[in-house]
């Protein structure tokens, strides 16, 4: 039996990546559940949030994904492809606002392609970057993605 | 009100039961907007299609009969359609971890209710027995989820079952003898005994077929091995429940109470389902379930010369229900977490067989030990969600946890 170790594992980039899907599919619950100006808030976090990831995802995550995994190529394409799709939804709704008469609708939309797109991700890139990378490389990686955010949102 | 008499309502004509892929392919539930308790309902009745598909196969393995067998394969090929149409409404979204949280809210549950209703003390010892250690499979799955799914079991299980340490998963691995249990007596047996046993250890053992299978695809080693330890305890409980049964039925009597069983479930969850689109399909197999029995009917009067009255309840028990067991089960932590197996009983000391199985099938350690200290490592704790306050055990309480 190879023996699992209690040695407290590093957080590398596909933690990141799992945790901000997470965070991301709460504060669409969020959003959903909330009413007025609590819902206007919840909704400029999610915006943003989603923005400075699927970013930060187009410009480190898809490109070595194509550059190492099976099909990369084709896979990514499609990953950009539904980030487009859910780019063009959100600008739409950030230009209408929560509380305007269509937002409800194009909402439920935008969620039902930001999480199909998650699972895409979660199935058909992040589990065979696992299996790619150098761990140390996946480690690193998370602090360059994390450091990219960060820029992205100060000059947003 | 009217009562539901399985026996003489009509349902849908056998040769009307045929449907297409389109029609199979059920639109699948939404976790985030629907009742958890839908989707435990769907992995009940997925296990109770798969057990009529593969007792409808081992039925056929010993039936000489040319006419007859093709009569049965005709409706294990509806039941088969029927399993189809259920497990295809599991959320695609899940991952199979999501999913088997599911899995285990579903032995919790459903074995608790079973326990409660149960009629016979014996048979009731043995759901309160085993449910603990689902109980405690659950605490280990959400721990897994949270470490490598960054996600929290609470979103799963919406707070109708709560999260945390049952008897610990490593005691599960009890000799292969010590979990035969003593069977009911057929004669004498309440009719609701033989249903329960039937639900209960078909539900375990669709349970094992899911660890068998979705646990190689993980590749971190710690849920590969989590898998393989409760996928082998999955498997002692279906020898655990299914020996709970009595050998001597014959073919045609299990047949009857299997067709019997899918009605009083379906009817059962028809009634309590909030979603009506999951609503329609379980009243569309009710009815078809109502035509397998009548077929069972016939078959047990033909073969046996008996009367499936002499074997089935004179009315249709109360209904079964998904609703949260938190008081019961804490009552059972208090009373009931040291308990192992000897022989067909139970005994609360560590007796010599049960030592040495410990020590042969733990020497190199426990996936379901390691997986809590891994994510205490990480995260500074376990992951549990105890809405009702701290444990009633006090030695399996947090604080105690995390000091150690
Ligand atoms: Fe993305
Ligand atoms: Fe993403
Ligand atoms: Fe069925
Ligand atoms: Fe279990
Ligand atoms: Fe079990
Ligand atoms: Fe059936």
């Amino acid at each position: 039996m190879r023996a699992a170790t209690t040695v407290v594992r590093q957080k590398d980039l596909i933690d990141v990546l799992l945790e901000q899907h997470a965070l991301i599919e709460e504060l669409f619950q969020l959003v959903e559940t909330s009413r007025g100006k609590a819902k206007k808030e919840a909704f400029t976090e999610l915006a943003a949030l989603l923005q400075a990831h699927e970013e930060a995802e187009a410009e480190i995550v898809h490109p070595l994904a194509a550059a190492t995994i099976d099909a990369g190529i084709e896979v990514t394409q499609e990953r950009l492809e539904e980030e487009a799709e859910a780019k063009e939804l959100l600008a739409q709704l950030i230009k209408s606002g929560p509380g305007s008469a269509a937002f409800d609708d194009d909402f439920q939309q935008l969620r039902a392609s930001v999480l199909e797109h998650a699972v895409h991700e979660e199935r058909y890139e992040f589990k065979h970057l696992r299996a790619s990378q150098p761990p140390e490389t996946l480690v690193e990686l998370a602090d360059k993605f994390l450091k990219r955010q960060k820029r992205l949102a100060a000059t947003a | 009100m009217k009562l539901f008499n399985p026996l003489t309502e009509k349902g849908i004509p056998l040769d009307q039961h045929l449907r297409t892929w389109r029609e199979l392919d059920s639109e699948p539930i939404d976790p985030d907007t629907a009742d958890p308790y839908t989707i435990c309902r769907a992995i009940v009745m997925n296990g109770i299609e798969v057990e009529a598909v593969f007792f409808g196969h081992h039925l056929a393995r010993v039936c000489t009969d040319m006419e007859l067998k093709r009569e049965l394969a005709y409706t294990r090929y509806i039941e088969a359609q029927q399993q189809k149409a259920v497990n295809w409404l599991l959320p695609p979204i899940a991952s199979p971890l999501q999913t088997t949280i599911a899995y285990e809210q579903v032995a919790v549950d459903l074995t608790s209710w079973v326990a409660r209703m149960e009629p016979d003390p014996y048979l009731r010892q043995a759901y309160e027995f085993g449910v603990l250690e689902d109980f405690d499979h659950l605490y280990r799955y959400a721990n897994l989820f949270e470490m490598i799914e960054r996600r929290k079991a609470e979103k799963v299980v919406d707070s109708l079952t709560e999260v945390m340490p049952g008897r610990p998963t490593r005691l599960h691995h009890r000799h292969p003898a010590d979990n035969v249990r003593d069977h009911y007596d057929k004669d004498t047996a309440n009719p609701l005994s033989r249903l329960h046993a039937l639900t209960v250890m078909s539900a375990e053992q669709q349970t094992m077929n899911f660890y068998m299978n979705v646990g190689p695809q993980y590749m971190e080693p710690i849920a590969r091995q989590l898998y393989i330890e409760i996928g082998m305890i999955e498997q002692e409980h279906v020898t655990h429940y299914e020996s709970l049964v009595d050998p001597g039925e014959t073919w045609w009597e299990r047949l009857v109470t299997h067709e019997y069983n899918e009605v009083y479930l379906y009817y059962s969850f028809m009634r309590q389902e909030t979603d009506p689109r999951v609503k329609a399909i379980w009243e569309l197999h009710l009815n078809m379930e109502l035509a397998h029995l009548h077929a069972a009917c016939d078959l047990m009067r033909r073969m046996d010369g008996r009367e499936p009255e002499e074997i089935l309840p004179r009315e249709l028990p109360e209904p079964v229900k998904f609703e949260p067991n938190k008081e019961f089960l804490r009552e059972l932590l208090a009373t009931q977490i040291d308990l192992t197996t000897l022989g067909t009983g139970y005994v609360r000391e560590a007796h010599e067989r049960f030592e040495r199985m410990q020590q042969e099938i733990n020497r190199d350690g426990s996936p379901s030990e390691e997986v809590i200290d891994m994510h205490g490592a990480e995260f500074g704790s376990d992951y549990r969600v105890e809405t009702e306050g701290q444990h009633p055990v006090e030695g399996l309480r947090q604080m105690a946890e995390a000091q150690r």
